[in-house]
């Protein structure tokens, strides 16, 4: 029998919780990572006994690729025969405070940039040639709105890391297509993960008035429904859309 | 996924259009089948679903004329009491090179997929407005982005959807009514057959996944688009191409 399986980067919370349920629903086996392991422990403690079964939580710290390399490498040599390997890149994220362009050092900058682009560098070389073996493999990378907008409260630092997510995976999906390899990039708009809705509940309603009037459905998105647009680009369903970027941010930017 | 969704879909008696029928009776929603002159085969399509037990209604459409949009929904209010999900599929491209181009042709043109897909879209507002999470998926075409093998007419016809789609998106999400467009590349199909050889293996040389894409997987998109936990979604135009054009 084929296998499903998908490893998702940055699992215990937010859209990557959210993603890794749903790609539970849709009957895959699940790799979760991510630093938090109380988090992930928790996930993996509101799963059914049967979902339970088929996740696999590796706690680490994305940004150290030798201890990557060794926790994944071994959960991928146990599944023998044909799998369909799907790859979800999502974690990311930038600092609390933002600064000024102006105001940020290289390092500060630097450290944001390998934030959001290593994990998926150290993930995706390790995931290609497992897809290349098995002719098939599915590719989602998270970027954010950020990257398709400039908006006041985030910093270029992020912005610049985002936006380098989405050249490299329009590079990628064209150079890995022969191999029967699809990668595509989501960029989700202003998402109410429990970490946005702190900073969201905490600051002067006024300002978030202001931002919604930007967004013309009105309101925040939730984790789940980028968890849709992830897992339709990513299940096996999907053989034929590739290099696109999918926007689910409330009609707040349409390209 | 769909059950209990009523879902319309516009020349929806062959090619993409059947296809998306098809693939939403799969996903257990009624179907509206329209058809223009293929009315054999709509009612065809219709008895193959209801043999899977599917609730599907035929009526014919010509997306050019508003009384045909109106008598539509009409039958629609009727026999279903509401529309969660709308298709504007039917479109008609002719390959005809800019200086050959009869104002005719362009007229026709613009009419069956610009006019065609907004008519469609104002007369079911009073039908969505009572779905709690309706749902606009408008087909326009990689041509409207890159320029295309079926000439001007067409490419500014599925410009003009675009366009279309995303004011539609603005003024709608009061209704909760989402509205995208989906572009495909080269889809094999009726429609492709009419290219010469010559242009498709040019296409498909220039598609890193060389090869034309196929109806079901056209289909496949738009029942995830329809899906009602995607809410958030609105005002994209999804581009299914095989990576020959990635912006
Ligand atoms: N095929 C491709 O490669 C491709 C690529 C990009 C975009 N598209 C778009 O995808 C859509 C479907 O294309 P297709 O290849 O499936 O085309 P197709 O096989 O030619 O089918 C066209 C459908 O539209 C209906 N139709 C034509 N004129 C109509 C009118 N005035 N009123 C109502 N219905 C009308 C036809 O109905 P009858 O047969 O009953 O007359 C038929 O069901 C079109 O919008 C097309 O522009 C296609």
């Amino acid at each position: 029998m084929v296998k499903k399986v998908c490893i998702i980067s940055g699992a215990a919370s937010g859209i990557g919780k959210a993603t890794l349920q749903l790609f539970l629903l849709r009957d895959y086996i699940c790799i979760g990572l991510d630093k938090d392991e109380a988090g992930l422990q928790k996930l993996v403690q509101s799963l059914r006994k049967e979902e339970r079964e088929r996740t696999f939580i590796h706690a680490v710290d994305l940004l150290q690729e030798e201890i990557i390399r060794e926790k994944l490498e071994g959960s991928l040599n146990k599944f023998e025969g044909e799998i369909r390997l799907t790859l979800v890149n999502n974690i990311g994220g930038s600092n609390t405070v933002s600064k000024k362009f102006e105001e940020l050092s290289w390092e500060e900058f630097h450290q944001i940039n390998a934030f959001n682009l290593k994990p998926l560098h150290t993930l995706t070389r390790l995931c290609l040639p497992v897809m290349k073996f098995q002719g098939y493999g599915n590719i989602v990378n998270v970027s954010s709105i950020s990257a398709r907008k400039a908006l006041k409260n985030v910093g270029a630092d992020y912005a610049a890391a985002k936006a380098a997510i989405i050249g490299l995976s329009r590079h990628l999906a064209q150079e890995v297509a022969e191999a029967g390899i699809v990668v595509n990039t989501v960029c989700p708009g202003i998402i109410g993960t429990e970490r946005i809705l702190k900073r969201w509940d905490n600051r002067d309603q006024e300002i978030n008035h202001k931002v919604l009037e930007t967004i013309p459905l009105n309101r925040l998105g939730t984790p789940s429904e980028v968890a849709e647009a992830i897992v339709f680009l990513g299940s096996a369903n999907n053989r034929y859309i590739t290099g696109a970027v999918l926007d689910v941010n409330g009609g707040m930017f349409c390209p | 996924m769909l059950k209990d969704k009523v879902a319309l879909v516009t020349g929806s008696s062959r090619g993409i259009g059947k296809a998306i029928a098809m693939r939403f009776a799969d996903y257990q929603a009624s179907v509206v089948i329209t058809y223009h002159s293929g009315k054999e085969q709509a009612a065809m399509l219709q008895e193959e679903m209801e043999t899977k037990g599917i609730n599907a209604l035929v009526a014919p459409l010509d997306v050019t004329n508003e009384e045909s949009f109106k008598r539509l929904y009409d039958l629609i209010g009727e026999h279903f009491g509401r529309l969660d999900i709308l298709v504007n599929n039917a479109g008609i491209g002719l390959p005809i090179p800019l200086e050959k181009i009869s104002l005719e042709d362009w007229n026709h043109t613009l009419n069956v997929n610009l006019t065609g897909t907004f008519l469609g879209i104002k007369h079911a507002i009073p039908l969505m407005k009572r779905s709690d999470s309706g749902r606009i998926i408008n087909i326009s075409s990689v041509a409207a982005l890159t320029g295309g093998s079926f000439g001007p007419h067409y490419g500014a016809s599925k410009a003009g959807v675009i366009g279309l789609t995303k004011s539609a998106a603005r003024e709608l999400a009061t209704y909760n009514i989402s509205v995208n467009a989906i572009a495909p590349g080269p889809i094999s199909s009726e429609m492709t057959d009419s290219l010469s050889e010559q242009t498709l293996a040019a296409i498909i040389g220039a598609t890193p996944l060389k090869r034309l894409g196929q109806t079901g997987e056209v289909a496949e998109l738009v029942c995830q688009l329809a899906n009602p936990f995607i809410d958030y979604l609105t005002g994209q135009t999804i581009v299914i191409d095989g990576g020959r054009y990635m912006p």
